[in-house]
């Protein structure tokens, strides 16, 4: 199995909407208010065994795997990982409708032991024509700044940190550089086209010299509702119907 | 049983059938495997009986595995606008609308209430517009304040506050849009492009035979810098 580096990944790699959907708000009572976990084994080189309440749900998993998601009852639920080198057990306390990850990663520091930091997915609905995006620092990297079409959107992200936004759908290049250094990527450029009304997780894995890739997976999120208006209705009296208007335009730079 | 049966159906009316690619080799033959949406458990699924700890305490989580730490934010969340400063120093409360069936903003009735359309970005949403539109006037209440716009000198100054941060901005342009190529005119509200604040009220003329003003006013303003948390929360 390959890892694929972003070197490699020049041709365009098409995120969509995944096997999971996130149950609008009417549909939380009927679906039994249970809750997901999904676990991501973001360790390079590692191959480990993972068990989630007692039961394995993966053994040897090589980094870059996300398991589930798994739906679970809310409450409070053990996971446990087991590899050469890792043996890290946590508990998480799961909400009725809510979407856990899981994530075994390394931190900044090359040799320090392997951790698990848990992330919430944010699953508010959102409306047609925007994506939301999660990125988690989960990377043997320093702080790292994540561009979106050469526009810095999270700056001085550090290990165990994630920043997320609502973004347009459609296709973007996404970098990751050293917080403030627009030198040296250590990640991209990227192209990815995200679908509308989806949320995709994206863990970052490796370390500068070996290399780093992106770890993501996604769900759809419910209708935020509200197309475009096409017809915008401001005022009934007439009271300012004989002022002139006079437009203008100056160049942005210039405010 | 039932319980199980019940869960299927909602997760197959709430899972689209799409593909998922990762953008690594290792996990593409994951989410190539794992999307099957079709019928029965997919593979993974805990059922509550496995999952959950039991009342009589058997396996329950031992006491070695301690909580699990959470992420934390790398920067403030987004929110919905709340209220506008105009250039006037008059301040505007602002509520999150909709686009109704027949494709016209819910604005307030309200005239001193603008509306935030919900379907464009928010207080520090990396691209797009942010659009706040208001009635100019009501036969009921008279002038409103976003009168002052038809007026707005360039490089105005606009605050936009939320629940927690304040974001200011300056006018760049003004535009007179006839209200009926609204629909063709959609890059003034699209969430990319550049962050944009879009102001939006009613101009003349007032024709009251056909539907009473003609033109829309369309004031944009970039930000002068980036949203700054408030201490007023």
């Amino acid at each position: 199995m390959r890892v694929l580096t972003g070197l490699a990944l020049s041709a365009a790699v098409t995120l969509v909407a995944t096997a999971t959907g996130v149950a609008a708000a009417d549909d939380a009572g009927s679906a039994g208010g249970v809750g997901h976990v999904a676990v991501v084994q973001a360790v390079p080189g590692a191959a480990v065994d993972v068990h989630i309440d007692g039961r394995s749900v993966g053994t040897d998993v090589t980094g870059g795997q996300v398991l589930g998601p798994y739906e679970v009852a809310p409450g409070r639920h053990r996971i446990d990982f087991a590899a050469s080198g890792i043996d890290q057990s946590v508990t998480v306390n799961v909400k009725a409708d809510a979407f856990h990850d899981v994530v075994l990663h390394l931190q900044e520091s090359p040799g320090a032991a392997a951790s698990v930091t848990t992330y919430r997915t944010p699953t508010s609905p959102i409306a047609a024509g925007k994506a939301r995006v999660l990125v988690a620092h989960t990377a043997a990297v320093g702080a790292v700044d994540v561009r979106f079409d050469g526009q810095a959107v999270f700056t001085d992200v550090t290990n165990g940190e994630y920043a997320e936004a609502d973004v347009p759908a459609g296709r973007h290049v996404v970098t990751l550089l050293p917080a403030g250094d627009s030198s040296g990527p250590l990640l991209g450029p990227l192209d990815v086209a995200l679908a509308g009304r989806t949320i995709t997780m994206a863990y970052a894995m490796g370390n500068a010299d070996d290399g780093m890739t992106l770890v993501v997976h996604s769900l759809r999120l419910a209708d935020g509702g509200s197309l475009m208006p096409t017809t915008i209705g401001t005022g009934s009296a007439g009271l300012v119907g004989e002022v002139i208007v006079t437009p203008f335009a100056i160049d942005s730079d210039e405010r | 049983m039932s319980g199980k049966r019940v869960r299927h159906r909602a997760r197959r009316r709430a899972a689209p059938v799409v593909a998922a690619v990762v953008l690594t080799g290792v996990g593409s033959a994951w989410a190539l495997s794992g999307i099957d949406p079709g019928p029965g458990p997919e593979r993974g699924a805990l059922s509550a009986e496995d999952a959950t700890p039991s009342a009589s305490g058997n396996g329950s989580p031992s006491p070695s595995a301690s909580p699990a730490t959470p992420g934390r934010r790398a920067s403030a969340r987004a929110e919905r606008p709340g209220q506008i400063r105009l250039p006037s120093g008059t301040v505007v409360d602002v509520e999150a609308v909709s686009t109704r069936a027949d494709g016209s903003l819910a604005i307030p009735d309200d005239i001193r209430v603008a509306g935030w359309w919900r379907g464009g970005s928010r207080i520090g949403d990396p691209f797009g517009a942010t659009l706040i539109a208001a009635h100019i006037d009501s036969t009921v209440q008279g002038l409103g304040p976003y009168a002052e716009l038809l007026g707005v000198q360039p490089r105005a100054r606009i605050v936009v506050r939320t629940a927690t941060q304040r974001q200011a901005f300056r006018v760049t342009s003004l535009q007179v849009v006839p209200r009926d190529r609204l629909a063709g005119a959609t890059d003034l509200f699209s969430v990319s492009g550049p962050r944009r604040l879009v102001m939006v009220t009613c101009a003349g003329p007032f024709d009251a035979d056909h539907g009473g003003y003609q033109n829309l006013a369309v004031v944009t303003a970039r930000p002068a810098g980036p949203p700054v948390r408030t201490t007023s929360g």
